[in-house]
């Protein structure tokens, strides 16, 4: 198969793998559309130090992958959900999902201290970035920003009818929102599976892959290599669980870094999510990351 | 474009129906010859059936129409995109449709480089039956044959998937040294090795694109080895130890009583395990 042929593939590959997941997550905002911004607002003022430990908790019933939760995750947070609240959800779901606890249990059957490890640690992580977004956004800097593509201005008429819509309209509008979040998120996927196809066929991983078998530089490596791999959070663990000259810390990195911050994510979440939001994931997630691997690297 | 009833035409609505259903329809295409199974690992498979159907009944559903408001403007919610861009937006979000119409996935075979990227899969287990290889089974293989030893007469192999067979012998191999198994794969040579070469499948975790090698070392008589990238089913017997020797005492080979040249299979991939008979072959 010629260069060109893989790249098509890898992208064909990608594409028909994340339309379901892009598509379920469409249904969920056509859902939400039915429950009022204020009803959301309402639930979660003054409890959101305990919201961050149910959202983070939520992650290991709610199955949905990386590349659906961004704007189901925008749309929450569109409609009042707190930002370090949705953050903590974003983080969580992917990375702690009844699907995602199946097959890493099949892929370290052998090896099992990593699936603990794994969930504990991510659990913890999410926990902790919902709690620095927290912080970072106590004078509303974050939240207060407004999203990509937030329409400037709504004429009069269009917000009276948002406020007093009946089931109808309801209904109408989130259809609106499910066909505007499905063709808004088709079209950055499209870009980032374009974008990682390219490097699977044309950037030589096994350099990373030998750079990492090196015991200091292994970490940062393999957080390198999920970056770029994008890989699906649902079945990342396989790709770990293959390589047998890494260390479990080093594989936890991977792990752990995957369902957050990839190639293909950091795409979708300056599309969707706030820049500085978007940004701050960016810097806190993987620092987060490393100086988890750091404290356990005393334990193991 | 206005028609009677105060509605505008919209090409933006319009294009978004094209896309839905272009991906609707693609998604069910994909289902015809089972070309779905070199793409994805079956559990998406009914997810992707239910986003076809939906994507095709939203495209129907949505309309390409858009209500005057009382202020006499769209209700889009956003600044529209110029003029310019759509068809290019059009071309942009349907090109993997129609890349995926008119070359349905190839297969990928060790020219291809997943192979050195990803390196070897072959360190895993999952629950274990003690009886998976025992014989006899309706799905086993009896095939008539003189071994390299000199044995003649009919012997029955257990068709098994490499990456099955990995993960009974990651297991319980011992277990299972001896039995006669029947392997599919593509032939890799990477040290120019006489007595052997190691058998290749891909198995797919999610989609193609993070695709991990499986591999299964296959010792076999220099006279009857095939080339590389050449499919074979091998006809042999679970060994312990590395065909080369060595102190690898944990690991399994195959010695191969027969090889078999031939094409690509309908399932070229491993999409899916079971761990109990009869395995996916």
């Amino acid at each position: 198969m010629d260069k060109f042929g893989e790249f098509t593939l890898y992208m064909t590959g990608i594409i028909v793998e994340t339309v379901p997941f892009i598509t379920l997550a469409a249904l969920m905002s056509f859902v939400l559309a039915f429950i009022p911004g204020s009803s959301i607002q309402k639930i979660f003022r003054g409890r959101k130090i305990v919201s961050i430990f149910i959202a983070a908790a939520a992650g290991f019933v709610i199955p949905l992958c990386e590349c659906s939760i961004v704007p189901i995750v925008a749309r929450f947070a569109r409609r009042k959900l707190p930002l370090p609240v949705a953050v903590t959800f974003m983080v969580a779901a992917p990375s702690l999902s009844p699907i995602v606890v199946a097959v890493t249990s099949v892929a370290f059957a052998i090896n099992p201290g990593i699936i603990y490890l794994r969930f504990g640690t991510a659990f913890a992580l999410s926990v902790a970035t919902g709690l620095i977004f927290l912080y970072l956004d106590r004078d509303g800097r974050l939240s207060g920003e407004p999203f990509p593509d937030e329409p400037a201005e709504m004429c009069d008429c269009a917000r009276e009818k948002h406020g007093n819509a009946t089931i109808d309209e309801k209904i109408k509008d989130g259809f609106e929102d499910a066909v505007g979040d499905f063709s808004r998120t088709l079209g950055y996927i499209v870009m980032a599976a374009a974008i990682t196809a390219a490097v699977k066929v044309f950037v030589p991983t096994d350099i990373i892959a030998t750079v990492g078998s090196s015991a200091c530089t292994s970490v940062p490596a393999m957080m390198m290599f999920s970056f770029i791999l994008s890989t699906c959070s649902d079945a990342d663990a396989f790709i770990p669980a293959a390589m047998t000259d890494f260390s479990n810390l080093s594989k936890l990195a991977f792990l752990l870094t995957g369902p957050v911050i990839d190639l293909k994510l950091t795409i979708m979440h300056f599309a969707f999510l706030p820049r500085r939001t978007a940004f701050s994931i960016l810097i806190v997630f993987p620092a987060l990351v490393v100086a988890a691997v750091i404290v356990l690297s005393f334990f193991i | 474009m206005n028609n009677r009833s105060g509605t505008i035409f919209s090409a933006e609505r319009f294009s978004k129906k094209i896309v839905m259903f272009s991906y609707g329809f693609f998604l069910l295409f994909l289902f015809r010859d089972d070309i779905i199974k070199r793409y994805l690992h079956e559990r998406y498979q009914p997810l992707t059936v239910g986003a076809a159907v939906f994507l095709i009944l939203a495209s129907v559903a949505y309309s390409s129409y858009v209500r005057r408001s009382g202020c006499g403007k769209p209700h889009e919610g956003r600044r529209l995109p110029p003029a310019v861009m759509l068809p290019l937006s059009l071309v942009f979000l349907l090109a993997p449709v129609i890349w995926g119409f008119v070359s349905p996935a190839s297969v990928i075979g060790v020219s291809d480089g997943l192979l050195k990227n990803k390196g070897t899969f072959s360190a895993t287990s999952a629950m274990i039956d003690p009886g998976a290889l025992s014989k006899p089974h309706s799905s086993d293989m009896r095939v008539r044959l003189e071994t390299p030893t000199g044995e003649s007469g009919t012997f029955v192999y257990s068709p098994i998937n490499i990456m099955e067979l990995q993960m009974l012998l990651s297991g319980r191999g011992d277990a299972f040294a001896g039995e006669r198994v029947a392997v599919q794969g593509f032939v890799y040579r990477d040290d120019g090795r006489p007595d052997g070469f190691t058998l290749v499948r891909y198995f797919i975790p999610c989609c193609i694109v993070h695709a991990v090698a499986v591999t299964m070392d296959i010792s076999v008589a220099a006279a009857s080895s095939p080339a590389a990238d050449q499919w074979v089913t091998v006809y042999g017997i679970i060994r312990k130890g590395s065909p080369s020797g060595g102190d690898f005492v944990q690991t399994f080979y195959i010695e191969a009583e027969k090889i078999e040249e031939t094409g690509v299979p309908s399932d070229p991939y491993i999409n899916r395990s079971f761990m109990k008979k009869p395995f996916m072959f």
